[in-house]
């Protein structure tokens, strides 16, 4: 009933089909890394497409207009890669006196993280890359890099905005962190280990964790938590696009600035897959194969993070760090504290 | 051993002329303290295009469809200030009912141009979806403008004498149908911007204009009304037949952006009382006096002033009998209130700068002229 | 506040003072702008609406106009100055709202202001050669 063996059956049929040619089982993995590195990149880039011109339809509705509605047919379907292929068709500025290596590196630090952290989430109950023992931890990790990568951006661009852009992600980010971690540390608490595919299998037959006392708390704080991760309004400061004019990537011109746009999809698309994950079950569902399952859920996140983007205003930096430090730190520091006499009692 | 604090440097940012949120071109030059801003000197002239000078050149009749774009976003305000300088410098007596059509035409200027206000202040904010909702509404204005003028944002309908024409048929319906219309959405924006935290957050206790210096720094219209100054033209020194009607003046004694704010929510529902007495007080009658073509007023000055949606417009025309004017000189509410703008944004952080900066509502063809 | 008012208070420096509907308008000698201006002021005239400048082609004067917003009149004050290297005291320090307004008739006419904070120009670029609202001098016409 556990991903133990994610692709377990592929895997190993294949591996003994390679081995029985007399060939070294080392070879085979290496390829086999290759081939799901590439799995998971088209996969999560066929999904950000998507979600762009999702992002586009539903920012429509809100506003009472229409979206796109004219590459590819009625409802503008091809809308996003004809932008793609707008950014990759465009000149690549590397600004003056700006740190070159640096200014290069950035998007690759921010967008390749977002690529890996996709190892560990399962899109359904055989479709695993990794169930890593550590497999929270891993996320954690992972999710912390692409900060790097923005403040490189920030200070390799040669640009005053770019630069308080910068600053504001990496403050932000690091407060953040904190109770996203703490309320992923509560999920860990309630399934008694940090491998995601005891976290799921801990919520089969409905006992999803967010119907379990007090992880709705910790639900809520994951939700507030990694819109601010993800650098979405109410907490995009660090692009604050009227304020800052798109802030640390204000330099970066076509294949460079699609890196960054991607990943930030990409990010969101990884952040509600995760909540789902934790939270609601992950593929668990009856009737429904569990791959829609994971789509239904992973979208509903999806939706409402949209939605609260389009309706809501921006918030000050120093509101941003107050609302961290001040509510969320605590709450998670006390949401902790009831997991663990929950699970004793 | 001792610890010395970590010297730092006083950083000028230039915020402009090319940026999303200035409204034009604008160019603040702002002495930051990290995220805090010391001083600010604002650049200005970027729009800068010798309105002034052209006028001397100009018949009074050739001027006026300048006067539309100095203050785009209402150009009835800006007409109206014109000509009421040019009547009273020739002794022109407007026909009542030119003067209602032109009360009907300034009220739906007015909330045209507030419209954009919330739209750009809430956009600024990132409540992008406001912006849109404002504009729908916008775009009902610009089609009675289009029906009526034929043009849905410099009207120049307002002219020397009295309007360019009547009322077209179904105008008064669909007048009183966008008025119908109009409450309920703004209860909408109100759902959508003022109750919520963040735009609170955003807006409350921020940007504070004392009365007192508001009126050291000559502000006026919802600027100063924001700070709970009941200053109105429309009610100080009446023209047209603002006397014959019932409205209020808004003020909010917050004096903060959400009291600016407030203000122009409130006087949006205020012009729609307006227009609808307007539209069933209508009387019949001519809708334009008898003006010369080649009009000379006799020699003098005179000072014609509106309560334009941003504060107080003014035209002083001096005359020496000729075709042109002698001197034409405008004077016009955002430049004021840039001035008054480095006092206002001492001790802020840079996010305010955006929030301050829109609730004072500039344009900057009127700043430059 | 009437014309007899000013007369009393600064005699022979009122060049001319009439009531034109709801406008005191009185003509002045520069040495007692800063006054009229504080006395003026002091009586509730203290929203400075406007300061400009009127080049007649004969002769050049700034015009300054105070209004009292709670009785609706206003006065102004006009005061002649040479139509080439003009100063006049600035009245910043009584009215600081005619800061920028002193600024642009600098700007647009030459007229230095003594006392002035920060007397630069304003509407034109720093570099701008000459006053374009003098009647001298002319917008150029296209052939």
């Amino acid at each position: 009933m556990t991903a133990a063996s994610p692709t377990g059956g592929v895997y190993q049929s294949l591996m003994h089909w390679w081995q029985a040619h007399g060939l070294p089982g080392w070879i085979f993995d290496g390829i086999w890394m290759v081939v799901m590195a590439a799995v998971v990149t088209v996969v999560i880039l066929l999904s950000v497409l998507f979600l762009v011109w999702l992002e586009r339809k539903i920012s429509g509705d809100i506003q009472s207009r229409v979206g796109p509605n004219r590459v590819g047919g009625r409802f503008g379907l091809l809308q996003t890669a004809a932008d793609a292929l707008k950014l990759l068709m465009k000149e690549d500025i590397i600004p003056a006196g700006a740190d070159k290596i640096v200014f290069v590196l950035a998007p690759f630090l921010v967008f390749v993280p977002t690529l890996m952290v996709f190892l560990v989430v399962p899109f359904s109950d055989r479709w695993l890359v990794a169930d890593l023992n550590i497999g929270l931890l891993f996320v954690v990790a992972v999710s912390a890099f692409p900060v790097i990568g923005l403040f490189m951006a920030g200070w390799a661009s040669n640009n005053k905005y770019a630069m308080l852009g910068a600053m504001r992600a990496v403050a932000q980010s690091m407060s953040y962190e904190i109770p996203l971690i703490l309320a992923m540390v509560c999920v860990a608490v309630a399934a008694g280990s940090l491998k995601i595919g005891d976290i799921v299998s801990a919520q089969e037959h409905g006992r999803w964790f967010i119907l379990r006392f007090p992880l709705q708390l910790a639900f809520v704080l994951y939700f507030i938590t990694s819109m601010a991760e993800v650098n979405r309004v109410p907490f995009d400061l660090p692009e604050a696009e009227s304020e800052l004019v798109a802030g640390y990537h204000v330099e970066y011109t076509g294949m460079r600035f699609a890196l960054f746009f991607l990943a930030e999809f990409g990010h969101l698309f990884f952040v509600a897959a995760f909540c789902a994950t934790l939270f609601l079950g992950a593929w668990h569902g009856p009737v429904l194969p569990p791959v829609a399952w994971f789509i239904i859920k992973t979208y509903a996140m999806i939706l409402a993070i949209m939605w609260i983007r389009w309706t809501v205003p921006r918030l000050r930096i120093d509101q941003i760090m107050g609302f961290a430090w001040k509510l969320l730190i605590p709450a998670a520091l006390v949401t902790v504290l009831l997991t663990g006499l929950m699970s004793v009692l | 051993m001792s610890i010395g604090l970590t010297p730092t440097e006083h950083v000028v940012l230039n915020m402009g002329p090319q940026h999303p949120s200035t409204h034009g071109v604008l160019r603040l030059k702002l002495t930051l303290d990290g995220e805090v801003i010391l001083g600010c000197d604002p650049v200005i002239g970027y729009l800068h295009r010798g309105m002034e000078k052209i006028a001397e050149n100009r018949t009074y009749a050739q001027f006026l469809p300048y006067t539309d774009r100095i203050d785009y976003l209402s150009s009835a305000s800006n007409n109206e200030a014109f000509v009421l300088a040019v009547e009273r410098l020739a002794g022109i007596e407007v026909p009542e009912r030119a003067q209602y059509l032109r009360v009907i035409l300034l009220e739906l200027n007015r909330i045209a141009s507030h419209l954009v206000f919330v739209a750009t202040f809430a956009n600024d904010l990132a409540a992008t979806t406001a912006f849109l909702y404002a504009f729908r509404e916008r775009e009902v204005i610009m089609d009675l403008f289009e029906m009526w003028t034929g043009a849905r944002l410099t009207q120049s309908w307002i002219r020397i004498g009295g309007v360019g024409s009547d009322l077209p048929d179904g105008f008064e319906r669909k007048a009183h149908e966008f008025c119908r219309m109009l409450g309920p959405r703004l209860d909408e924006y109100d759902g959508l911007l003022t109750g919520n935290a963040i735009f609170r957050l955003r807006t409350e206790g921020v940007g504070v204009l004392p009365p007192e210096l508001g009126i050291d720094w000559a502000c006026s219209g919802p600027t100063l009304r924001g700070s709970g100054v009941a200053f109105d033209l429309r009610r100080a020194e009446p023209y047209e037949v603002y006397e014959k009607l019932g409205f209020e003046v808004v003020t909010d004694a917050a004096c903060d952006c959400m009291g600016r704010y407030r203000v122009r929510m409130e006087e949006m529902r205020q012009s729609v009382r307006i227009i609808e007495q307007c539209l069933d007080h209508l009387p019949q009658g001519e809708v334009q006096a008898k003006v010369p073509r080649a009009l000379r007023p006799p020699a003098g000055e005179a000072y014609g002033r509106v309560e334009s949606p941003r504060g107080e417009f003014g035209c002083y025309i001096v005359s020496d009998g000729g075709t042109s004017p002698l001197r034409l000189r405008l004077r016009t509410p955002s430049f004021f209130h840039m001035a008054a703008l480095p006092q206002i944004l001492r001790g802020w952080k840079i996010g305010d700068v955006i929030a301050i900066l829109g609730s004072i509502d500039i344009v900057l063809g009127e700043m430059d002229r | 506040m009437t014309p007899e008012d000013l007369k009393a208070q600064f005699g022979d420096d009122v060049e001319a003072a009439e009531q034109v509907g709801r406008e005191l308008r009185l003509r002045l000698r520069p040495a007692s702008l800063v006054a009229c201006c504080r006395f003026c002021k002091e009586r509730g005239y203290s929203y400075p609406a406007d300061i400009t400048a009127v080049d007649t082609g004969a002769e050049m004067r700034v015009v300054y106009r105070l209004v009292s917003l709670q009785r609706g009149e206003h006065i102004v004050i006009s005061v002649g100055v040479p139509r080439t290297g003009g100063s006049l005291p600035s009245v910043v320090g009584v009215l600081k709202g005619a800061d920028w307004p002193e600024r642009e008739v600098f700007d647009l006419f030459g007229v230095r202001f003594v006392g002035h904070p920060d007397l630069r120009r304003i509407l034109l670029t720093d570099d701008w050669q000459g006053y374009p609202l003098l009647k001298t001098a002319q917008p150029a016409k296209g052939s």
